[in-house]
């Protein structure tokens, strides 16, 4: 079902943006394009070169970033943690503009953002657990979580204005705020690895993840080592994160949202979480950004200002209802 | 026969001696309970025999270092059911109690129909299975400490080590809890603030002060007003009715 509506969604989102296509034509053109033969007209290129890698890597991005969030909410047992609000995404950011700026990127190249952007997201991850240590407090852990993103987007913010050659750094406005702008074919694979490589991850540790989730030292006196799984976890969202935000920026708050809505309608076990995380947040990006390019089009309002609007009032929320049951 | 055996564990924090030389044992196949004021030592103790604390050359089980048994092994020996935390899943019932499964689950694998048969036995023995498909976010404290209490059995061990227990229970289930306990006919060590309770359900005792360990014998004989003065700071009395024995300050 929520399969369906993603696909659905993805094929109706390819008709929005700065040229409007009708529906009925991104079928006719899908149609003629799975019968073997794609038109040369200028929608077919929008909608094959343009619209449908940015819809895919959408859909595809949604899904990992809910699924890092949903990992790190289990690892900490705190429903507030998201790579966004733990500073994650910022050290990821600031990673990548170092390598860009520095010229290290080159070095690696082209792997050098990515390699940048996975040790700066591992760093904030690594220093988060450090400082916030085995605290019970989730707010002490989100607090922590905001100073060390404000300090990384800071630095990201020292890197570009310090920075000789502006050509080589994309705006301030994209390490910030995240945009699906200039998505291409050759970014879908890497992403598609990535979120693979999560579903599979979670799907092994199924039922380790949910003993986490019961409680830490529950799920030692059952045998788990749980700090092995925590380095798990660590390791494989910061290679996700740092995936997310050198392609497209930081995106906040769908980390943090969305397994709060898998929750509501499916259950905790994560065998389930696991499709139902992955599917919605899949949905919600690709409207998110549908949104983005509607909304004032002919002009894209960046996908992270959307994601704020619609997740920030829900992360209040959520804070507000701890505190009442605390 | 002894299952569980401390030699000499100290443990210090700081200046503060937390726990100083306790040595002690625990019988096969008898419900041994903790007692002592509050700051005695006897969750730092039960910390110890769970394996949450290390230590090395101080916990033998079965004559065996604690210390060199892996965790995954220890589970298959030992469940523990700590003193309550805060807790954010919401799972249900049943898929709780099956977690007690765990150190006997293959890799990867889904729990299979015996596990799932194990855990509806645990959840009939503490008698919760009417609750099997409700949400623990829609239950009291004293429900959930249930649910784990099953999740404990599930996992049929040898041994059981409960900090407090009691603690959330209505009278009514801290007696089915203890009944349960003496039907299960295997090696539970229980730290107990009802001191009731203690003499009425367990064989043996352990009372702790300031560290230490004060007496160790069967609990009938060596729960005595007097000592249980001394430690509480309040006078107590004894008394047989119907062939039982009560104790009540």
């Amino acid at each position: 079902m929520l399969t369906a509506i993603l696909l659905a969604s993805m094929i109706i989102a390819v008709r929005f943006g700065s040229i409007e296509i009708e529906t009925g034509v991104v079928v006719n053109e899908l149609a003629n394009f799975l019968q073997g033969f794609k038109s040369d007209s200028s929608n077919a290129m929008i909608i094959f070169d343009i619209r449908i890698p940015r819809i895919i890597f959408a859909a595809i991005s949604g899904a990992i970033l809910s699924l890092t969030g949903m990992l790190m909410q289990t690892v900490s047992q705190n429903y507030l943690a998201d790579p966004y609000i733990l500073g994650v995404s910022s050290g990821a950011g600031m990673g990548a503009v170092f390598c860009i700026v520095t010229g290290i990127a080159q070095i690696f190249a082209p792997y050098g953002v990515y390699v940048g952007a996975f040790l700066g997201a591992a760093l904030a991850t690594i220093i988060v657990v450090r400082i916030a240590g085995t605290s019970n407090s989730p707010i002490k852990l989100v607090l922590i979580g905001m100073g060390i993103s404000a300090l990384f987007s800071a630095f990201t913010m020292l890197e570009i204005y310090g920075s000789k050659n502006e050509a080589q750094v994309r705006s301030a406005m994209f390490w910030l705020m995240g945009s699906f702008t200039g998505i291409r074919w050759e970014m879908v694979p890497i992403a598609l690895a990535v979120v693979i490589a999560l579903i599979l991850f979670v799907w092994l540790f199924r039922h380790e993840l949910d003993l986490i989730l019961l409680g830490r030292e529950e799920a030692q006196h059952l045998g788990l080592s749980t700090e092995r799984m925590q380095q798990a976890v660590v390791l494989i969202s910061s290679l996700a994160i740092a995936v997310t935000v050198s392609i497209a920026g930081i995106i906040g708050f769908i980390g943090l949202v969305i397994p709060h809505i898998a929750r509501f309608i499916g259950e905790s076990r994560h065998a389930v979480m696991l499709w139902f995380t992955s599917l919605i947040g899949a949905v919600v990006m690709v409207w998110a950004d549908v949104l983005a390019r509607a909304m004032f089009s002919p002009e894209e309002v960046p996908i992270g200002i959307l994601t704020a609007c619609l997740g920030a009032p829900v992360f209040m929320q959520i804070i507000n209802r701890q505190y009442k049951n605390s | 026969m002894n299952i569980i055996e401390v030699r000499n564990l100290s443990y210090v924090i700081g200046e503060k001696k937390i726990l100083d030389n306790v040595n002690a044992t625990f019988t096969e196949g008898k419900i041994t309970a903790i007692i002592g004021a509050n700051g005695s030592g006897k969750s730092t103790l039960m910390s110890f025999l769970s394996k949450t604390r290390r230590s090395t050359n101080a916990v033998y089980f079965r004559g065996q270092d604690v210390a060199e048994i892996p965790a995954e092994r220890y589970a298959l020996q030992v469940s523990v059911l700590p003193q309550r935390q805060k807790m954010i899943a919401d799972f249900l019932v049943e898929d709780v109690v099956v977690m007690g499964r765990f150190p006997y689950k293959k890799k990867f694998r889904d729990y299979t129909k015996d596990d799932r048969r194990i855990a509806r036995k645990a959840m009939e023995s503490v008698g919760i299975t009417d609750m099997a498909e409700r949400k623990l976010s829609q239950m009291s404290g004293g429900e959930i400490q249930r649910v784990l209490i099953a999740k404990a059995l599930a996992q049929e061990p040898e041994l059981i080590l409960m900090d407090e227990p009691t603690n959330h229970l209505d009278v009514k289930y801290k007696i089915a809890l203890m009944r349960t306990l003496q039907a299960y006919g295997k090696t539970v060590i229980i730290v107990l603030h009802d001191l009731s309770l203690a003499i009425q359900y367990c064989d043996e005792v352990i009372i702790m002060a300031g560290g230490r360990v004060l007496t160790q014998g069967i609990a009938r004989e060596i729960m005595q007003p007097d000592l249980l003065e001394e430690i509480f700071g309040v006078p107590f009395v004894k008394f047989e009715r119907d062939g039982r024995t009560y104790i009540n300050y």
